[in-house]
């Protein structure tokens, strides 16, 4: 008789295996059965990274997916009950796939869509709105620093993915796709209920970036007109602001307390 | 019959609830229609916020809720993930379900999550860990749980208690209750050719605090039938009549059906739990 650890071991293991295993716990009988179990968790999975992945399993086709999810269960499994967690690192794995090179935006999609799935379940704040920018402003506003919204995620990648993710929505938008037209510069953010993808330029991106690190505005905004001088900064400033982006703001040095503060 | 001395009472209705799933949420938001109870799965809703958790508070509102976990792993030798413990304590505090209850099985070995409710050689050793982990549950939880019985397709050679003899004695050592799935019972009696009433009649009717019922596929392996338990048709004749049995050994129970696989409309399994009423209705006018 095998202690209960070591049969979970191999138990585990030839769920996991690629082909069915010996397994001599088991009455004879009953051995066939077993496949049952390793089907189970293949399928199970392989529907918790679809209902994640969806637009990268329609771009592939159900087949492709099912082979590529197969193959990620079985080196990445879950290391967590919650499976609202896995799949993070699906896209790299699809970026690595040599079958996958018939796509190569796939893994940018998938992160998008890794990016939107986070923004979903991620915690809940009040974006923050004049009347909060307003309470912050005494100071120059170049000393600003912003707090980011916790549902906050950056994408960017050199294909129009947020194209090809929209047209993939329900009552999606039926236009005729160039993915290699444009590169996407893309802020995920769920400031209340509904997830929003958002896409910049690059210069404007580069000002996002440098305020989700946590640099002043002023400093921010000097970045993007390093990007380009021809940045449309009003433009900009009005869409930063009305998105939802940023939970707070306080000039440079007290921003900690505000954080705290929230 | 429902024993009077019964330790632990119920404290959901004996009454017919169904288990919530993503595709009727909002409807039953929106329509609130007349059920029991409703079971969710706590794992769906371990995320820090978002839409899930403001439709779970809207039905919290409205009724009575009970969680099911599947991520427990209660059969593990490694023992329990204080984690996963911790966000359902946390979970359990913000939604204060009367029930919570996981699985006579284990998904964790090695740190890796199996997403499968396996198996258990049913031993001493085993008994042993169960029960030191039930135990563990419920102390982080500060509350009772319930486990309950699952379905299974393979045999250990080495297994040498009866389930329903395990169960019992899990839940006299650790106070846990019972959730009965009588689905379950009748798909391991046929997977494994026993006879599902003398399951029962070995089962501690007072320790039993909640039924299970679901539908289950029957399929063929090396030319031999199986049932899988995939939750995904109505309730079999067979499994009504063996649910009639439990309940007019055990009394009425607030009984739970599931369907997770090609889900119906709402309508569907809401059909389902007035069957189970009346069932319930038939074992109060017999037991009164």
């Amino acid at each position: 008789m095998m202690a209960l650890y070591g049969l979970q071991e191999q138990f585990a293991r030839a769920v996991l295996a690629a082909s069915p295993q010996a397994c001599p716990w088991l009455t004879p009988a009953s051995e066939p059965f077993f496949d049952i179990h390793r089907n189970n968790t293949r399928v199970l999975l392989r529907e918790a990274l679809g209902g994640v992945f969806p637009v990268a399993r329609m771009l592939v086709g159900d087949d492709f997916f099912a082979h590529a999810a197969r193959m990620f269960i079985t080196q990445m499994p879950p290391r967590s009950p919650v499976l609202l967690d896995y799949g993070r690192d699906f896209p790299d794995f699809l970026d690595a796939l040599p079958a996958s090179a018939g796509i190569s935006y796939l893994g940018d999609v998938a992160r998008l869509e890794w990016a939107v799935h986070r923004a979903y379940h991620a915690a809940n704040a009040e974006p923050l709105e004049a009347a909060g920018l307003a309470a912050a402003l005494p100071s120059p506003p170049a000393d600003l620093v912003f707090t980011t919204h916790p549902s906050l995620m950056l994408v960017r990648s050199p294909f129009a993915v947020d194209q090809i993710w929209r047209i993939h929505q329900e009552g999606g938008p039926a236009t005729e796709v160039r993915i290699e037209d444009r590169a996407a510069y893309l802020v995920v953010v769920r400031p209340r209920r509904t997830v929003e993808v958002l896409s910049f330029d690059a210069a404007g991106f580069v000002v996002v970036e440098a305020l989700v690190r946590g640099e002043p505005l002023g400093q921010a905004l000097d970045a993007g007109l390093s990007a380009s001088p021809a940045l449309a900064i009003e433009r900009l400033l009005a869409n930063l602001l009305t998105a939802g982006l940023f939970t707070s703001a306080a000039p440079v040095g007290v921003a900690e307390q505000a954080d705290s503060h929230d | 019959m429902g024993s009077p001395d019964a330790p632990f009472p119920p404290i959901l209705p004996p009454v017919a609830g169904i288990g919530l799933r993503a595709p009727h949420v909002l409807e039953i938001i929106e329509h609130r229609p007349a059920i029991g109870w409703l079971e969710a799965h706590p794992e769906n809703y371990m995320g820090d916020g978002g839409p899930p958790h403001v439709q779970l508070n809207a039905i919290r509102q409205e009724y009575d809720l009970s969680f099911h976990a599947v991520g427990l792993s209660l059969g593990s030798a490694e023992g329990i993930d204080a984690r996963h413990v911790r966000r359902l304590r946390d979970l359990a505090h913000r939604y204060e379900p009367t029930l919570v209850s996981d699985h006579l099985s284990w998904s964790v070995a090695g740190g890796v999550y199996l997403n499968d409710l396996l198996p258990l050689p049913l031993t001493e050793e085993a008994l042993n860990i169960v029960c030191a982990n039930v135990d563990a549950v419920q102390s982080a939880l500060g509350r009772r749980i319930l486990v309950e019985n699952p379905s299974t397709y393979i045999a250990f050679q080495h297994s040498p208690i009866p389930e329903p003899e395990f169960l019992s004695e899990l839940s006299q050592r650790t106070g846990c209750g019972l959730l009965l799935d009588v689905n379950n019972i009748y798909v391991s009696a046929m997977n494994l050719g026993f006879d599902p009433r003398h399951y029962l009649m070995a089962v501690p009717g007072e320790r039993v605090e909640e039924i299970h019922l679901a539908g289950h596929a029957l399929s063929r392996r090396d030319g031999r039938e199986v049932r899988i338990d995939d939750h995904g048709s109505p309730v079999c004749d067979a499994v009504w009549r063996l649910y009639a049995e439990a309940l007019w050994r055990f009394g009425p129970r607030p009984t739970l059906v599931e369907w997770d696989t090609d889900v119906p409309p709402l309508a569907t399994l809401l059909a389902e739990a007035e069957m189970a009423d009346r069932y319930l209705q038939t074992c109060r006018e017999e037991t009164s």
